[in-house]
This record gives C-alpha cells, structure tokens and sequence, in this order.
C-alpha cells in the first residue's frame, strides 16, 4: 500500500555547503576541469609562442597600403597572408595537443577513408588533383601580371587617377580570389597518407584520464569508469564516422544524431552493463563541453553587421522565445516547462547548442534534449531546401534572404548550407546574423537558469497548494546563488575572459593567440566532450521514456508554432532593417558583387 | 539537466537475451544498409543537385557552433572588408 507521504520530509531540502559542493558537484568540477584545460593550452601557446613579434611590421604594411592607395594591393594582400599564417596552433605542443584530437574524415563510399589511408591512395589522389593545380598556377600567374600592371598604372599615377585606381581594384580583386582557387587546388595535389588510430587512442586515453581527476573527487567508481569508457568512446568514434559520410554531411545528418540513435539501440536490445553506465557522465560531459564553449562567445562580434543584425537577433529571437514559452504554457500547456523551454530556445535561438545550454540551465531530462535536438534536426534537414527555393522563386534581395536564413534555421552549418543555395552574399549575411545569435546562448542560459532557480525551483520546493514564500532582495540574491546551476558561471567567465584576451593586446595578436590558438584546441576538444554526451544520452534512455514527452503530439504544435511565427517575425523584421532603414549597410555588403 | 543519470536508466526490453541481440543486430544491419544506399541521395528528383552542390561545397552542414564552420570566418572576413571594419587595426 502506498504511503502518505510526510509533508515536511518529502519538501524539505537539505542545503550542502559551497565549500563541499566546490569539491564535490559535477557543476564546479566542469569549471574546475574546463580551467585547467585553459591553463595548460594558454602555458602551451605562450612556451610554444608563433612569431608575433612580426605583425606588427605586416599591419605596418596593411596601413601604409591603404593609406597611400585606398583600396587593397598586392603588397597589402601579401602581408595580410602573412599575418593570417601566424597560427599559435601549429607550433610546439599546441600542434601536437591539437593533432590527436583529428576526427575520423570525411569519406563517400569506403568507412576505412575515414581512418586510414594509404601512400598509394594519397599518389593517385595526388595524381587526380594534379592537372587541377596546373590550369589553378597558370590562371594565378596570368592574375597576378594583370593585377601587377594595373596597381603599377595606378601607383605611377600616386593613386589619384579614379578609373586607373578602379581598374586595379578590380583586377588584384580577381586576383585574390584565384589565389582562393588555387590554394584549394594545391591542397587537393599535396594529398597525404594518414593513419587516425594512433592519434585516436592516445585522445581516448588523455580524455579517459582528464574526466576520472574530477571523477575521483565526485565519487565515481574510477575501476568500473575505466572498464566502461573506451565502450563510450569507440561509440562516439563511429558516429563521427557516420556523421562524416559525405551524402549525410551535405544534408546535415551529423554525428550528433547517429551517436543518440547508436545509444539508444543498444540501450533498448541487449542493455548496458554497469560499467558503461558508470562512464557514461553525460552532465559532466556537457558541462564541461559548455565551460569551453562560452570561450567562443565573443561580444566583440556582436556588432559585426552592425545595428540591423542586432535587432533582427536580439530583438526577434527573446519575442520569439518568450511568445514560445508561453504559448507553451498558457495555450498548449506543455506538461513539462523544461520540455517547454529547450525546444522552444532550441528552435528559436540557435538549435543544438541552445538546446544544451537550456536543457542544462533549466535541469532539463535527458530525453527532453534527445527530443528537442531530434525534431530540430529533423526540420532543419527540410528547411534548407524549402527557405532557399522560396527566396530563389520569389525573387528576395540576398541580403534579406540571408537574414531571415539566418535568424530561422536552426544550426549554423545549416544556414551557411542553405545560404549557399542562393547565392555568397545571402551565406555570408546569414553565416553572420547566425553567429551573433549563437553569441546570445550566453544570456539565454544565464536568463533561463535564473528564473528557475527563483520561480519554478521554489514553486517545486514548497507544498502542493501552498504559494511560494515572497523573497527579499537580499534573500533572492542567496536564492539564486544556490540554486543557480554554477557550471554557467564558468560558462559566462570563460565568455569574459576570452573576450577580452582576444580584443587585448591587439586583433592580430587575439587572432594569433587566442583565436587559431587557445579556442582552436577549445573546439576540437569540446567536439570530442559533447560527442562523448549524446552517445550517453542514448545510452541512458529508453523507448518508453521517449515517447512519454510527445504524449499529444503537443513539443510537435510547440515547435511548429514557434518556428512559423519565428519565420513570419524574422522574415518583417529583416524586410525592415535591410530593406527599408538601414539600406545603407545593405549597400555596403553588396558592393562589388 | 539535474535528472540525467549515469548511462542505462533505460532497461533492456524483457525479451530473451537471443531476440534482444537479434533486434541490435538486425538495426546496426539497418544502418549499414542507409550508408550503403547514401550516395543514392544525390539521384533524389527535386533536391538531388542541391545535395550535389552541398557536398562538392565542402560544408560542414551538421555543424551546430559558428566555429565548427569554416565557411564562418571567409563570410566574417567579407563582412568586415565591406564594411571597413578591419582597417586600420593598430
């Protein structure tokens, strides 16, 4: 016979002390582990330092150029090259920590391709690419003459000529992008063998031992975390490998998917063994995952597109959010709110990586995310077919076409994809307005923690019927602070901290150092951490869980609502800046094209 | 997402150890047989050429962080030319 439960013991909670949480949670040893990655990479970058010494001298050059002749020439191109080659990933131990965390390749028809292949292949990949280089050196060669003669004709002129000047604008611009061309060709021609296993099992062992130093001090059994882990890790591998098959990757199937569905295969035939289990950590992967993430969240970037961006991201994206949730709540009325607020950030924000950031802000249940990134991806995959036809048929100006591209669908890969399908302008414009939402995760995730843990937390936490007691400003202050999902903390110092690091000394040396050094790493192993989750993520759920939260088909309306509104908001607002009172800008970024 | 647990919440359906090893083995079955036919996507009426033009584009389309997409930073670095963002920087 079930049992009343006793009110005053079933609501209780029991308060543990920062001090022991700091030691003991999963949240702070994400922080704890994320710094400890930074630290060792920044030493890594700074002992093992690429020649900044020289940008100075280059970006002397850039200035000089422009100064004299007001548009890009050959030499200031060239110095660009330069400046763009200081890489603090390619040098000492950076390169080495970088090289082992190489995903398995891309590849058509053979999964070995993935791993492994041999001189001989590499030869007759060589051999295929090397009349492709030819015809790409000789049109570099005839570029560069013309471009030579033309910037010489201006230059003779000091630049005061306006047709000759235009001349060479347009003929070292054609230059420029043959020298793309050619770069590419060059790198199909220089085609090298590779072996991944080697550089995989060394990942596995250093990502094996990076998670058991917080393992220990949490409380995992380290013996059967061992046993389990490289079960977890060949999983992960093999989803990558999936993902990376060539048809998959242009429909943006990516490995996310085949890792949740892997997952929960096995999960739901033969079952998990208790070891599998115990390595499955899928919070602490993604916490951890999270912290190295918020070093991406530049807000430097944020103005890139200027104020026409901004609103159609950080004016559309909250209403969209917030309409969601509440027609979630009030009109459909989601049985979940967590449930509510990852599908509704995942489908308005920036899909999988909001999805994560709110899953985990909100305390989210794992089958609610699998849902959510389910059904994204699912939508995804139509709309980067159906937004870019409608933009080709209708007509759209590539500019608006790409902003409303990029403030809809929901993954950034998707949106330069569906970009791509109407035109460069309409990718860049949406490649952009994309990042710059991908940048408002960081707010999201502060704003959802918050008002969980000072709305529905409490409401949870007291007596069916009963009102939460009203909070001071002091007491919601402590309240939050407990409550609030720490791991966020170093979400948002990461944020901060990167921030300023790559603004600092000067963007070159932010691009040197921080960009293609310090977050290169961050990326690769991120991708590796949050590879790990969602093949536990499958792992851990069963079909039954599944089906539970679509009960009604109600995440289904709550998606579809969201979305269309989203388009029809974005679609106005992207009319109205781009179009109507920023025009100028749209101007700009057509110039030339 | 405070209520994830260690990996195997989900229990293994109640069936026999042979049919439950059968179910894995005919859907990892299924999954080689979908990579099998995935070069076929291209051959699709409609969005086939699309498909096309997505693969030799080299994107990576499954990508969900602006920094997983190279394309990302040739679009950032096009923004900033037009718009004179990157000049001068020191």
């Amino acid at each position: 016979m079930a049992e009343n439960p006793q009110p005053d013991k079933v609501f209780k909670e029991t308060r543990v002390s920062m001090v022991s949480q700091m030691g003991k949670t999963e949240d702070w040893w994400a922080i704890w582990l994320a710094g400890l990655f930074f630290v060792a990479v920044t030493a890594s970058c700074f002992i093992w330092k690429p020649p900044v010494e020289e940008l100075p001298q280059y970006r002397a050059i850039m200035n000089q150029e422009m100064e004299e002749a007001g548009f890009r020439t050959i030499a200031y191109t060239e110095a660009e090259s330069k400046i763009n080659s200081i890489r603090a990933r390619n040098h000492g131990f950076t390169k080495v920590m970088r090289n082992i965390t190489e995903r398995p390749k891309k590849w058509t028809t053979n999964p070995i391709q993935a791993f492994y292949m041999s001189e001989e292949d590499a030869a007759a990949k060589r051999a295929a690419a090397a009349g492709r280089l030819e015809t790409a050196e000789e049109k570099l060669k005839q570029a560069r003459t013309r471009a030579e003669q033309a910037e010489n004709a201006a230059r003779t002129a000091q630049f005061q000529d306006q047709q000759l000047n235009q001349e060479a604008r347009a003929a070292i611009a054609e230059w420029r992008s043959v020298k793309s061309g050619h770069s590419k060709a060059k790198s199909a021609a220089n085609a090298k063998a590779y072996n991944l296993i080697p550089s995989l099992f060394v990942l596995g062992i250093v990502m094996a031992i990076f998670f058991a130093i917080g393992g220990k001090f949490i409380g995992f059994n380290l013996k059967e975390y061992f046993i389990g882990f490289p079960v977890i890790y060949l999983l992960t591998i093999i989803s990558y490998m999936l993902g990376n098959q060539a048809n998959f990757k242009a429909i943006g199937i990516s490995y996310v998917l085949f890792a949740i569905f892997i997952g929960l295969l096995i999960a739901n035939t033969t079952g998990v063994s208790k070891s599998i289990k115990t390595a499955g950590q899928t919070e602490f992967f993604i916490k951890t995952g999270l912290v190295l993430l918020g070093a991406r969240i530049l807000f430097g970037q944020i103005a890139l597109i200027g104020i026409p961006g901004l609103f159609v991201t950080w004016f559309v994206t909250p209403v969209v959010l917030i309409t969601t949730f509440w027609f979630g709540q009030k009109v459909i009325k989601m049985p979940s709110k967590e449930l509510n607020i990852v599908v509704s950030s995942d489908m308005c924000v920036s899909g999988v990586s909001a999805a994560i950031a709110s899953a985990s802000a909100s305390g989210a249940k794992k089958e609610e995310l699998t849902l959510a990134i389910g059904m994204s991806m699912i939508f995804v995959a139509i709309m980067i077919f159906v937004l870019p036809t409608i933009a080709n048929i209708t007509g759209m100006h590539p500019v608006w076409a790409g902003a409303w591209l990029g403030g809809t669908v929901d993954n950034t890969g998707s949106v330069v994809a569906a970009g791509e399908l109407i035109g460069y302008e309409a990718m860049v414009v949406a490649a952009t307005i994309k990042m710059i939402q991908n940048i408002m995760i960081g707010v999201i995730a502060f704003g959802v923690a918050a008002y969980w843990c000072l709305k529905v937390e409490p409401e949870k936490a007291c007596k069916p019927g009963e009102t939460p007691m009203k909070l001071s400003v002091g007491g919601a202050f402590f309240e939050i602070w407990y409550r609030f999902p720490k791991f966020i903390l170093g979400f948002i110092g990461a944020s901060i901290i990167f921030s300023i690091m790559q603004a600092g000394i000067s963007p070159d040396w932010g691009h040197a150092m921080v960009e293609e050094g310090i977050l290169s790493l961050a990326n690769r192993y991120r991708g590796w951490f949050f590879g790990l989750a969602f093949v536990s993520i499958g792992l851990s759920i069963s079909y039954q869980e599944l089906k539970e939260p679509l009960r009604g088909g109600k995440p289904l309306i709550l998606y579809v609502f969201g979305q269309s509104f989203n388009l029809v908001l974005t679609l106005f607002v992207a009319w109205l800046m781009f179009m109507v009172i920023f025009k100028d800008i749209t101007e700009q970024l057509m110039l030339g094209a | 997402m405070g209520n994830i647990k260690p990996a195997g919440d989900g229990k293994p359906s109640p069936e026999s150890l042979f049919r439950r090893w059968a179910r894995l083995i005919i859907a990892f079955l299924f999954i080689v047989l979908t990579v099998y036919l995935a070069p076929n996507l291209e051959k699709i009426p409609g969005v086939g050429d699309q498909i096309t033009t997505l693969r030799e584009s080299d994107i990576e389309v499954g990508a969900w962080y602006y920094d997983d997409v190279e394309k990302y930073f040739e679009a950032e670095k096009y923004i900033r030319e037009k718009r004179g963002l990157d000049y001068p920087l020191n």
